[in-house]
């Protein structure tokens, strides 16, 4: 299984000297599993690399498939989508995996982030074949042979996990998400955290985090939300993110092997990245979890 | 008056050490004459002049949008101003595809797509204003708009005309035939500067005639009927490296006519340009 790092930001995109080593561009991996069609997590703005990438195969030709699994719809997450040249080619197969936050059919929503007024090009006279495939927590996918597990998140509008598991190896990714503790996100717009957490809500986010907690175990690699420093957290834990030692704490829970740091926050630079990932080693000495923090082009092999 | 450009990207942030130079940001211009200030797009260039303002004390923006695809809107979410209750902000955009801008950017925050979900959760009073032909005023600048083609939508151009000197600010622009229309020029006319789309070189705007951008010879074209003083390149392609903006900059500088000054907008203080 190889994992490659197309985008690693958080929020949005950050272009500049400050940000060259970690990357400025955002959510957006590629697992590969040999001789499968490729899976994507997410269409962030790392995804118009990874389309020329991919172009030189066969989706260059209008004879290839995508998977595509979308956490959920935030911009940072789905601008990618109609930069990425593979739409652009007939024949070529889109398959299309998310959920709608507000109960917005997948295909409209996903189809708003190409209307008229925001980009040039029309969704629907996009050449390639789209197929919207909503998913569920919980509900097993098989994907061209592959296993998914769908896993709900505590962000605003939702957000949904993926763990892939293919023979002995797996993966999981695990964006974007809150902490199971303070707010538990719903329809609504989320100007702070309660004074109080509602018994029942406090209830749902300790299942929350046990599910997550089974559903990652033993896993080879998770790839979390680290948006925050502990400072930050306190600051902002409304915003649905979370920080290394909050991701630690559960991949440790889960017996994973190892945690990467995904989602910098666009307000990071290369080198305070450098610093979080060596407190977060220090932090993990006793976890027996291996730490490392996402890169854009970096390429994570498993054996 | 002083330009700096925030962003000075097109379609696309280019992150990466190729660009670092002439820099990846989506297009956001700040026009400043003393303490008066107008603001041109709000692409991702936006979130930094954003956080560079809260520290002004400024209690009041005016904000041209020249349309609203997504590289031009995409730091307003993330525009600090936004979210301080103390600010008013005005901003002056055209009916993107039939839409009135603030439909547009209320839709962009809708919860699928922001956490934010709707323009009524920002803190700022914002009041919108829908553009047309006819001249207006903004603090002392006298600001022209004209609908300009931009494929199948319209863009609009802005001429400003400040105490100190004239701008005028056209992207995304595409000339049918590649022949500047009669607006594009009378926006320009006798400018200190033009800011203008050169998202193509001549061979590569050829196969991409439809899209709705402009070659830096159609800039040219431009600046000389106008009568221009100085040309800035703008809107760079996602996929121009540094060293290539360079190589635009010197071709253009070659066929440019006599008199006419010739740069490449640039990110940051080493970009500002004085008239």
């Amino acid at each position: 299984m190889r994992i490659t790092f197309w985008g690693v930001r958080g929020s949005y995109p950050t272009p500049g000297t400050s940000t060259v080593r970690y990357g400025g561009h955002t959510s957006c991996v590629q697992v590969d599993v040999p001789g499968r069609a490729p899976i994507i997590l997410d269409a962030g703005t790392g995804m118009r690399a990874l389309g020329r990438h991919l172009q030189k195969g066969p989706l260059g030709q209008g004879n290839g498939t995508v998977n595509l699994l979308l956490t959920h719809l935030h911009w940072d997450h789905i601008q990618g989508l109609p930069f990425f040249d593979p739409v652009f080619v007939r024949g070529n197969r889109l398959n299309i995996y998310a959920r709608s936050g507000r109960g917005t059919r997948l295909n409209e929503a996903i189809a708003g982030v190409a209307g008229d007024a925001v980009f040039p090009i029309v969704f629907k006279e996009l050449p390639a074949n789209f197929k919207f495939l909503p998913v569920n927590p919980k509900e097993d996918l098989d994907i061209g042979g592959v296993r998914v597990l769908p896993i709900a998140l505590n962000h605003p509008g939702t957000s949904t996990g993926f763990r892939i598991d293919h023979g002995k190896r797996s993966v999981a990714y695990i964006t974007d998400t809150s902490p199971f503790d303070r707010i538990r996100y719903k329809h609504s717009f989320a100007k702070g955290t309660p004074k109080r957490l509602a018994t029942g809500d406090k209830r749902i986010l300790e299942k929350m985090r046990r599910d997550l907690v089974g559903a990652i175990h033993g896993c080879d690699v998770v790839i979390f939300d680290t948006t925050f420093s502990d400072e930050e957290y306190e600051k902002f834990p409304h915003w649905g993110h979370s920080t290394p030692w909050q991701a630690l704490e559960i991949v440790r829970d889960a017996s994973a092997k190892k945690l990467v740091l995904f989602h910098h926050s666009p307000t990071r630079t290369d080198e305070e990245m450098d610093r979080m990932l060596a407190d977060t080693i220090e932090r993990a000495a006793d976890t027996g979890v291996a730490i490392d923090a996402a890169r854009q082009g970096q390429i994570l092999v498993i054996e | 008056m002083k330009i700096r450009f925030w962003g000075v990207r097109g379609s696309f942030v280019a992150a990466g050490a190729e660009f670092v130079r002439y820099g990846g940001n989506t297009a956001c211009v700040e026009l400043t004459e003393g303490e008066k200030r107008i603001i041109l797009d709000l692409g991702s260039g936006a979130i930094e002049l954003g956080k560079t303002l809260m520290g002004q004390g400024a209690k009041r923006l005016q904000i041209l949008l020249s349309h609203t695809h997504i590289d031009h809107i995409q730091g307003f979410p993330f525009f600090a101003p936004v979210f301080n209750p103390k600010m008013q902000i005005d901003i002056y955009g055209p009916r993107g595809a039939g839409k009135k801008v603030d439909h547009v950017l209320d839709e962009s925050l809708n919860p699928d797509y922001s956490p934010l979900f709707s323009l009524k959760n920002l803190s700022a009073k914002l009041e919108f204003h829908s553009l047309g032909e006819e001249p207006f005023q903004i603090h002392d600048f006298e600001v022209t708009a004209a609908s300009l083609p931009h494929g199948r939508i319209e863009s609009y151009g802005f001429r400003v005309e400040g105490k100190s000197g004239t701008v005028a600010y056209m992207t995304d622009v595409g000339y049918p035939g590649g022949v500047p229309v009669q607006a594009a020029i009378d926006l320009a006319k006798e400018a200190d500067l033009l800011i203008h789309d050169t998202t193509f070189g001549p061979e590569d705007w050829r196969g991409h005639e439809k899209w709705g951008h402009a070659s830096w010879e159609h800039a040219l074209s431009v600046a000389e009927q106008a009568g221009t003083k100085k040309l800035a390149l703008f809107h760079h392609a996602p996929d121009r490296t540094d060293d290539e903006v360079d190589k635009f900059v010197a071709l253009a500088r070659n066929a440019a006519p006599k008199g006419l000054a010739v740069i490449g907008a640039m990110e940051g203080e080493a970009g500002v340009v004085e008239i």
